[in-house]
């Protein structure tokens, strides 16, 4: 343990730093107001909800993993559930703090309940988030006190809310008839399906980290879980480049100004760059034999970046075509920014946490199980 | 009979003054830059083949209006009196899902409390001239050109964290007055009028070629723009 918090005393104080500038910026936005935001009445939703929607998607991939060992009987993965659920906790609330900074009047909270609209996408995201936290802690809760029958009853239950709320939180953009780039039934299910790459993609970055920095070594048979992970990321990631294919192939039928944003408009570098091959393309050729665990750090890492890049040019974009065809333009500020860091900042220590007080490598009654052997390449 | 209130604008009689958006700020205490009447002007073509097209634009109260259906706590909501899309500043929580669905960008936000240029501490020239402020507080009202009625039915003056859009002048329609963009029109090219009405002028009017905005998209709008060019 002192060796362990020596060597992430660094990462803690520097993790410290980043949110308070967070909690500042927080701070300042709730006594200034949004004038510190880079949005405006031709784009609404600014870079907090892209990393909202970003970070609740990685949680409920989290969560969906969790629930393979948990849930669904897949006992390989029982070794990486504890902390794949822990990681979801600890992500999704400060991804729900960096929502709440976007709403202009979060004292009003209380009309969710009092006067809620069961047509409003919005609503349904609300209160699913809202149970499905509730559940999340309370798993994590039986987790901990070995309450085997309460865990396996809260799996099932955070199994159905990651999808539904995933989901949702797609229906609230694919439910707007008005912008080519969200409207129609496809992009709840390529929420879904980017919350399970972003969800593996964090858990595994996180546990390689993780493993490094206490210099532990890995059991023969969590490598050969991660390597598995990494190759169904891979398929993963095959899928969603035949989303953004059809998408596109959609868009140019439709003659949308949005198209052009993409494909060769403002937003074409990053996506052909960043979004299509560093996040897919470069992951993919990666992943497809030889997955060491320092491998699926770097792979995880380019996934990730992709990944919020994408959801950028979702949510970002997609508000960017005008009403009557003029073109707005949107650049976040540093307070939008600070926020953001500091949300993230928030889940590394939350995670550090969880790493030291709740021995997030075992679970149950699997510990004894695991048999060390000398780490090696997981093929 | 409940009401189903709807706005005719005659394109061949609107001059392009923009006298209606003039009319609104008034009536309504909208702060710069806040505009629930605005435009669209388009000029196409070069000397001498050029097109120049002006259409007045506001909220189109539509029938089935996307704004209502994705405000997650009813703040934005139809009115079953008098079929308008209304605003409630009380219960707004400021989450912008209206303004994201709403196909017409008829919806703005307000980043910060309004008119704050009436606290300004500096005059346009010194000695010479009354600071904003001064202003303000001689005439001893929030704004100078304060309208009082509009606190009949609606927050007079909105506020940082919520939105806010088009009313239709619910407050003089209550009272049989038309909206006052319609009653300020130099060129009369504005009506108001009940579709549910059969005896109303607004069905006369809409013998005429008419068009509502984005049609395609199923939100029934009820402003109609008659004889187009
Ligand atoms: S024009 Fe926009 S704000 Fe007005 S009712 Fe239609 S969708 Fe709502
Ligand atoms: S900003 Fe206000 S009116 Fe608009 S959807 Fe949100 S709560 Fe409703």
């Amino acid at each position: 343990m002192t060796a362990k918090s020596a060597k992430g005393l660094p990462i803690v104080i520097i993790a410290g730093i980043v949110l308070a500038i967070g909690i500042f910026s927080m701070g300042n936005t709730l006594v200034q107001g949004q004038v510190l935001f880079g949005s405006t009445d031709q784009v609404p939703w600014n870079i907090l909800i892209v990393a909202y929607v970003f970070l609740a998607l990685a949680a409920s991939g989290m969560c969906l993993v969790s629930t393979f060992g948990h849930a669904l009987g897949f006992e390989r993965f029982e070794i990486i559930s504890k902390r794949s659920l822990y990681l979801a906790i600890a992500v999704l609330i400060p991804a729900l703090v960096v929502l709440t900074m976007d709403l202009g009047r979060i004292d009003r909270a209380i009309y969710f309940i009092t006067s809620p609209n069961l047509q409003a996408p919005m609503w349904w995201m609300g209160a699913t988030y809202g149970i499905y936290v509730v559940v999340l802690l309370f798993e994590f809760f039986s987790v901990q006190t070995g309450n085997e029958k309460a865990v396996k009853v809260a799996s099932y239950i955070t199994l159905c809310g990651a999808v539904a709320a995933t989901s949702i939180l797609g229906g609230i953009f694919a439910t707007v008839v008005t912008r080519p780039l969200w409207y129609g039934g496809a992009l709840p299910l390529f929420f879904v399906l980017s919350a399970l790459i972003t969800g593996i993609a964090t858990l595994m970055i996180a546990t390689v980290l993780t493993y490094k920095f206490t210099r532990e070594t890995m059991s023969y048979r969590l490598q050969e879980v991660l390597s598995y992970l990494g190759k169904a990321m891979a398929i993963l990631l095959a899928v969603a480049l035949g989303f953004h294919l059809w998408r596109l192939i959609t868009l140019f039928y439709v003659g949308s100004d949005s198209f052009g944003i993409i494909l060769n408009g403002m937003y074409s570098t990053v996506f052909w760059g960043v979004v299509i091959a560093l996040g897919i393309i470069v992951p993919i050729v990666m992943l497809m034999k030889n997955r060491t665990p320092m491998k699926l750090v770097v792979a995880g890492m380019f996934v990730l970046i992709g990944m919020f890049v994408d959801k950028y040019i979702t949510v970002m974009g997609g508000q960017l075509v005008q009403p009557f065809g003029e073109v707005a333009t949107y650049t976040a500020t540093f307070t939008e920014w600070a926020i953001i860091a500091g949300g993230i900042a928030g889940s590394v220590l939350i995670y550090m946490y969880g790493v030291k007080k709740f021995s997030l490598e075992t679970h149950g009654h699997e510990d004894e199980k695991v048999t060390e052997v000398k780490p090696s390449k997981a093929g | 009979m409940a009401k189903n209130y709807a706005m005719t604008i005659d394109l061949q009689s609107c001059i392009g003054c923009a006298a209606c958006s003039v009319a609104c700020k008034n009536e309504n205490n909208t702060d710069t830059g806040m505009n629930w009447s605005h435009h669209i002007h388009t000029t196409t073509g070069t000397f001498p083949n050029v097109k120049y097209e002006y259409i007045p634009t506001l909220c189109n109260h539509c029938d089935n209006a996307p704004c209502v259906k994705a405000c997650p706590v009813k703040a934005m909501y139809k009115d079953d009196e008098n079929g308008l899309t209304l605003h409630n500043a009380d219960k707004c929580i400021g989450c912008k899902a209206c303004m994201a669905s709403c196909p017409y960008g008829v919806i703005s936000y307000n980043k910060k409390d309004p008119h704050q240029y009436w606290n300004d501490q500096e005059s346009w020239y010194d000695d010479v001239s009354a600071t904003p402020a001064e202003i303000k507080e001689k005439i001893g009202t929030e704004v100078p050109y304060y309208n009082p009625e509009r606190a009949f039915n609606y927050e007079a003056i909105r506020y940082r964290g919520i939105v806010e859009k088009c009313q239709m002048c619910d407050h003089r329609l209550d009272r049989g007055e038309q909206p006052y963009c319609v009653s300020r029109c130099p060129a009369e090219a504005r009506y108001v009028g009940d579709l549910n009405d059969p005896n109303d002028k607004i069905h006369e009017l809409l013998t005429h070629d008419h068009k509502t905005l984005r049609e395609d998209l199923g939100t029934k709008p009820k402003v109609f723009y008659l004889r187009s060019f």
